[in-house]
């Protein structure tokens, strides 16, 4: 469990790069093997290009769908890497408005996609609360009182005189 | 993102603070010694006849020549001095306050002091003992002071350690020792 302590800029920054890693990470593996299941060709563009998300073909429906499957999973890496309720919310709205950089750069347009802006809400509505509640579950578990320690040992050696 | 910010900004303005312990028999003058040095170096204190018997502690923060300083003033009383033990390790100075009018209980005070100084926890952290109440015609002279805790420099020896003569009532030699503590913490890392 990381500490308090743990909160300096180059840790956060790392933690950041590292969740945004291994969220497009899922995602090409997702997307790539349903390109290989269903024989169509791959692009990086069905990742980055926002006109991808659409529900007038069944490619753009899956990757819509992959989308928030990569969000459930990038819930357990965050769980993992961050681990702290709450950051949720602040990691998940920073992964997400970097994903909203990315694919406008890579798009070259800014995303007036309403398919593809519905999906980052949802996204991230459902990256915080399950975030949130999987971080609150890591933080809640029983640490150290497991085995029958004695939670206090009592010091007997109390001052003589009274106060 | 927020959070990134925010430990920017937090390490940008971050200032260094160093832990200062005041310690001494009851009665010595440790409060009315505090409130002189926040008085010396440019903040608000309270006037000598003002000041009761420390129950707990005082914190004060001076500034001394840029350096920020965080005072820790805890109660003398016999039976408050087991709560000191919990200061040392957070503690970057000490400074003892013995009371040069109390000839009755110098052999306490040593015994005091020998118990601070021995204390695994203290080690190499300076120490300024501060002879007080000059201003009072009966109080023992520096050099007696000095004299007297000479027998437990054989554990001071190791570290920076110095008397000073002050009246905490009067202010005299006050600055000087926020001076020295700010020249000595300067000497060593947060």
């Amino acid at each position: 469990m990381p500490r308090a302590e743990a909160l300096t800029p180059l840790s956060l920054l790392k933690q950041i790069l590292l969740l945004q890693t291994i969220y497009y990470t899922i995602i090409l593996i997702l997307v790539g093997f349903s390109c290989w299941v269903s024989g169509d060709a791959f692009n990086l563009g069905l990742i980055f290009d926002w006109h991808s998300v659409r529900f007038d073909n069944t490619i753009g429906w899956t990757i819509s769908m992959l989308w928030l499957i990569d969000t459930v999973f990038t819930v357990l890496a965050m769980t993992v890497i961050v681990g702290r309720s709450k950051l949720a919310l602040d990691f998940t709205v920073t992964l997400h408005v970097i994903n909203i950089i990315v694919s406008t750069i890579y798009t070259r347009a800014l995303p007036t996609n309403g398919l593809w802006w519905l999906i980052q809400a949802t996204s991230t509505v459902l990256m915080t609360i399950l975030g949130t509640w999987t971080s609150q579950w890591r933080e809640l578990r029983k640490t150290f009182f497991e085995e029958g320690y004695e939670m206090v040992s009592r010091n007997t050696n109390q001052p003589s005189n009274p106060v | 993102m927020y959070h990134l910010a925010k430990s920017v900004y937090q390490q940008l303005t971050r200032k260094e603070e160093y832990s200062v312990l005041i310690l001494g028999l009851d009665n010595a003058g440790k409060t009315t010694f505090l409130e002189r040095l926040k008085g010396e170096f440019g903040g608000k204190s309270l006037p000598p006849e003002r000041i009761n018997p420390t129950i707990g502690q005082n914190v004060g923060h001076v500034i001394v020549d840029g350096m920020h300083l965080k005072l820790w003033d805890v109660g003398g009383q016999e039976n408050l001095r087991t709560l000191w033990n919990a200061y040392y390790a957070e503690c970057h100075a000490i400074v003892f306050v013995v009371d040069s009018t109390d000839r009755e209980r110098l052999e306490e005070c040593k015994n005091t002091l020998k118990e601070v100084v021995v204390n695994e926890a203290t080690e190499g952290i300076p120490l300024l003992m501060l002879a007080n109440k000059q201003d009072c015609e009966d109080s023992m002279d520096v050099v007696d002071i000095i004299e007297i805790f000479n027998k437990i420099a054989e554990h001071v020896s190791a570290r920076d350690s110095r008397v000073l003569p002050i009246s905490a009532k009067e202010g005299t030699g006050v600055g000087d020792a926020g001076r020295w503590l700010a020249v000595r913490l300067g000497r060593v890392p947060v």
